[in-house]
């Protein structure tokens, strides 16, 4: 399967950037300006959702972990930092692939613009201000990468010393995968032999989807749902 | 003629807008024509006929789906949302004088927006409260975000002050880490209430961290102040209760705030699920010392239950509450009971309740909003409710026989006693 384009993210994505009201530490303006895939609207969601995950799985400093559907690798980044782990992300995504190594300015200058703003004055200097710095998109290596060749499994394993990772998790993306392509793709990765698969997902989207249970079902793997922090298998 | 009376043959529909009596004595409700355009309709005597006020200038064009009232002296005060456009509006309302001309608001004062959403939140809701200074805050669902392809509901505060509203300020979602508070979360149902001791406002909404799309049930309440200097308190969640509305997602509705011996108590009567289990609730929540509110400290006591199933119009609960003082009164649509009124009441701020009893018997009560005022000699619980598809008005006696023959004076300060909807 493909993985998303820029305008794929930029829809999936569309997030009203909140701006901190001066004088007053608990008001945010909610700006007329919308970012999509950016460190402002999403990282603290997927920091959040990983201290849940690490707590969930129990990882450790002796893990060694891929996130698959990684993005950026804001998950990678945290979970690193929560648990001293070796980790690395893999996305098929060219955009992601593409992108990673630059920082965010050009595509939130764009959004202040498309919004009818200037990035240089007024509202739009200061959502700029609240939305931009001088990161990188990625600071944890994010390989193009998807499990599904010897090549591929390899190419992960070296990030490891060689050896195999003991967690691969999938992050927020078994439900863009059919079931022929669920069931290719677990064949590949399960020739990874000593490696624990989890799914974290979100179960009942799009409505009437499949719980939890039917992803464990399907995979033979841990669930772990969004939302609820559910946990199956 | 007696009471009910047929106020309009049109539905009623979502929010909180009672009946409102004015400074001249006349009595008006807002409601919808056939068309759900906004109207006004005017009785002298409620127990007679109603008929509408200022026809020829109400907002039109609108398909309202939600709208709420309040009243300021002889002015109400009206919020909605435009189901045809996707946008809330404010509108006013003039009660002063007999005359039926010139009585909606013109210009900044009629249809004035208050947002357009770009992406319309799934169920559309808004509740509105008015400052001593005329300015006027509105709560409501807004604009939503979209993560990972499902809209996320939002909710927000927005003030109107000399005339202009400032903005959407976000409720709920602040973009942090705790799990109340990042993007992938839905918030909803948002209502408030002015503080009856200052022009604080409290506030109270749903929340789930549920990736339904929209979301299948709220899983909590969180409660913050808008202080009269527009400053928002830090938000309260119900976590360790789980003081929660269930799968009505639009399932509470009205609020009180009244002086409880030198405290400021907040209630909020809420439908908790459609299904035949669904029990009503009201929120109990109490000044946390510094003039916010927060759930009330003893756990027992963060809400109390209805023990009849309360009735859900879709995804609006159908229910209302009214204070006199500490003495609660809530009216609501019994699923038990083929849907007809219900009452209870409580003399203690909520703690102990009256035996549920019917109210109202033979009505298909899809919409119901109370108030209190005195009406001759009597003081009375007055609502307005949507009866298959007509909207009638009835009230509820509640003078006691240590209230009879007592002077107008003395009757009005009871009344003035609380604060809801009804200002004097």
């Amino acid at each position: 399967m493909a993985g998303y384009t820029k305008a794929d993210y930029d829809t999936a994505y569309s997030i009203r950037v909140l701006v901190p009201v001066p004088g007053k530490p608990n008001n945010f303006k909610r700006s007329p300006i919308r970012l999509h895939y950016h460190r402002v609207t999403m990282e603290a969601t997927i920091r959040s959702r990983w201290d849940r995950i690490v707590s969930i799985l129990g990882i450790a400093s002796a893990d060694k972990v891929v996130v698959v559907g990684a993005g950026y690798g804001w998950g990678v980044e945290r979970l690193i930092e929560l648990t001293s782990c070796q980790a690395v992300g893999i996305d098929i995504s060219d955009y992601i692939n593409s992108t990673k190594d630059g920082t965010e300015e050009a595509e939130i200058d764009a959004a202040i613009i498309a919004a009818g703003f200037d990035p240089a004055s007024g509202h739009g200097l200061e959502v700029r201000n609240v939305a931009y710095t001088a990161e990188l998109k990625s600071k944890k290596p994010v390989l193009k990468n998807d499990l599904s060749t010897n090549k591929a499994r390899n190419d992960v394993k070296k990030e490891f010393g060689n050896t195999e990772p003991t967690w691969i998790i999938t992050e927020d993306m078994l439900t863009d995968f059919s079931d022929a392509e669920i069931a290719v793709w677990k064949s590949e990765a399960e020739k990874l032999t000593t490696t624990k698969i989890c799914h974290v997902l979100r179960e009942n989207y799009p409505p009437n989807s499949k719980t939890a249970e039917d992803w464990n079902a399907t995979t033979g793997h841990k669930i772990i749902a969004l939302g609820s922090y559910r946990v199956v298998g | 003629m007696a009471l009910p009376t047929t106020v309009v043959a049109q539905g009623n529909d979502a929010g909180h807008h009672p009946p409102f009596k004015s400074s001249a004595g006349n009595f008006y409700v807002v409601a919808m024509n056939s068309v759900d355009d906004l109207i006004v309709m005017r009785a002298t005597d409620p127990t007679d006929s109603w008929t509408e006020s200022d026809a020829l200038n109400n907002p039109s064009g609108q398909t309202t789906t939600v709208y709420s009232a309040i009243q300021q002296g002889d002015l109400l005060h009206i919020a909605s949302y435009r189901d045809n456009v996707e946008d809330y509006v404010y509108s006013q309302f003039d009660m002063a004088g007999n005359s039926d001309a010139g009585l909606w608001g013109t210009g900044s004062d009629k249809e004035q927006t208050i947002e357009a959403p770009t992406n319309a939140p799934t169920n559309p809701w808004i509740s509105i409260a008015v400052r001593s200074d005329g300015d006027v805050v509105v709560v409501y669902a807004g604009d939503t975000d979209a993560v990972m392809g499902g809209d996320k509901e939002r909710v927000d505060v927005n003030v109107r002050t000399s005339g202009t509203w400032g903005g959407p300020t976000a409720l709920g979602d602040t973009g942090g880490t705790d799990p109340f508070d990042t993007t992938d979360v839905h918030y909803g149902n948002p209502n408030c209430v002015k503080a009856s001791d200052s022009d604080d406002v409290h506030i109270i909404y749903a929340f789930t961290g549920n990736t339904a799309d929209p979301p299948t049930t709220w899983t909590h309440g969180c409660v913050r102040t808008l202080d009269s200097a527009d400053s928002l308190s830090t938000q309260v969640n119900s976590s360790a209760v789980g003081v929660d509305i269930g799968t009505a997602l639009n399932g509470r509705q009205n609020g009180v705030s009244f002086d409880n011996a030198g405290s400021q108590v907040t209630r909020f009567c809420a439908a908790r699920a459609p299904s035949s289990s669904g029990l009503g609730v009201v929120d109990m929540l109490e000044e946390d010392g510094s003039g916010d509110m927060s759930f009330e400290s003893t756990a027992s006591q963060r809400w109390a239950e209805v023990t009849a199933e309360v009735k859900v119009n879709g995804e609006v609960g159908i229910c209302t509450l009214v204070n006199l003082g500490p003495d609660l009164h809530i009216l609501w649509s019994n699923g038990d009971d083929t849907d007809d009124i219900w009452y209870v009441s409580s003399t203690d701020t909520g703690d102990t309740w009256s035996t549920e009893a019917q109210e109202l018997d033979a009505v298909a009560c899809n919409f119901i909003s109370a108030n209190i005022y005195q009406r001759g000699d009597q003081l009375v619980l007055a609502y307005v409710y949507d009866d298959g598809g007509t909207t009638k008005y009835n009230e509820k006696n509640l003078t006691t026989p240590s209230m009879t023959n007592l002077d107008d004076a003395t009757l009005t300060g009871l009344v003035n006693s609380h604060v809801g909807p009804f200002e004097i």
